[in-house]
């Protein structure tokens, strides 16, 4: 196809206020829609946990949506599952204390799950090269990928899900920081 | 009247790629014909100003992030079109948001088309919408056609017209 050679410059200034609030909208929804859908819980069901007609909870699922902490709460408690993540924490999908998971003699913790689609492991030792960390995450999250029903993908790498890891360097340790992305 | 689809390079995101329409005859594509008249619009209207800077940001995020998911548009049978919502008003006194219509033909390629600023509940109920809903929904139903008959071809985030043969309305 042609390219319009029109001025489309409008697009180019940013607005990371507003960026970031739609952002944050998108994400919440695909968060409770992710939950919805582990959980087997139907938006008629949730609809009558919260005592809300079902074509709000539809509106509430579908992005933009400006929710209240009350109303997240709510959700929160309705569905039994944490929905917005505080940056570095470690409540998410249950897990309260990092866990081990074992690779050859070597071991990878995960400090946290920031995201559906993201953890970090921490105390990584300096021989362990990303590609090497992926391959055996991959292979060990067959293991556990019933406790951590996000994390499912990452044992199932022909569902067009791929795996990167981002390393990044906090205070006093070297963390990475692994996402999964359709 | 025949027409004829092009990419918006500048809004072209790393997961959608974005096209609109320029018809036989006119000087502008659709989708730029509907940005210049709201812009124009909202430099005496704040609230269409605002409205503007949300649909770029959700057309942004559609492309950048999330994909051309149909969730993250409304759906008016026929015809997708954004803003799902303007989630920092309500609709009232008559305000219902900007609506530019578009076409999902696949969660990588969207082609943007045009609108207006909606002032009734229902598009029949306002003149401003009625044409662009209806043309939207032909269009929609025209472009799907050329697909399914080969004319035009989607492949990954390419909507291509092989032949370049001429596409009617």
């Amino acid at each position: 196809m042609k390219t319009t050679k029109e001025d489309f410059s409008f697009f180019e200034k940013t607005n990371p206020n507003l960026d970031k609030y739609v952002d944050r909208s998108f994400e919440i929804s695909d968060r409770i829609n992710q939950i919805l859908k582990d959980k087997n819980i139907t938006q008629k069901v949730l609809s009558e946990k919260l005592n809300k007609k079902e074509s709000e909870i539809s509106k509430w699922l579908t992005g933009v949506h400006n929710f209240t902490i009350k109303t997240i709460s709510k959700l929160e408690v309705a569905l039994g599952e944490s929905i917005i993540i505080p940056v570095n924490g470690t409540e998410f999908n249950s897990i309260q204390n990092p866990e081990k998971i074992s690779i050859d003699e070597d071991y990878i913790k995960i400090h946290s799950v920031t995201s559906y689609n993201k953890i970090t492991i921490r105390d990584v030792k300096d021989n362990w090269e990303p590609k090497f960390i992926k391959q055996k995450l991959m292979k060990s999250a067959q293991g556990y990928s019933k406790r951590y029903p996000k994390t499912k993908w990452a044992a199932e790498p022909n569902t067009g899900y791929k795996l990167t890891v981002n390393e990044r360097v906090s205070l006093n340790e070297k963390d990475l920081e692994i996402s999964f992305d359709k | 009247m025949y027409f004829e689809i092009q990419e918006i390079e500048q809004i072209r995101g790393t997961k959608v790629r974005f096209y609109t329409i320029i018809k036989d005859g006119h000087e502008k594509t659709e989708f730029k014909d509907f940005l210049d008249r709201m812009t124009f619009l909202g430099n005496s209207n704040p609230r269409i100003m605002e409205d503007l800077e949300e649909l770029k940001s959700q057309i942004k995020l559609i492309g950048n992030k999330f994909g051309a998911d149909p969730r993250r548009f409304k759906n008016e049978s026929g015809a997708f079109a954004l803003a799902k919502y303007y989630p920092k008003r309500k609709n009232k006194d008559g305000i219902f948001g900007l609506r530019v219509y578009c076409l999902i033909v696949s969660d990588a390629i969207v082609i943007i088309l045009n609108g207006d600023d909606k002032t009734a509940l229902k598009n029949r109920d306002c003149p401003k919408i009625r044409m662009k809903f209806h043309e939207a929904v032909r269009l929609s139903q025209i472009i799907s056609d050329y697909i399914k008959d080969g004319t035009l071809r989607k492949d990954g985030v390419f909507l291509t017209n092989p032949d370049n043969e001429q596409l009617f309305i």
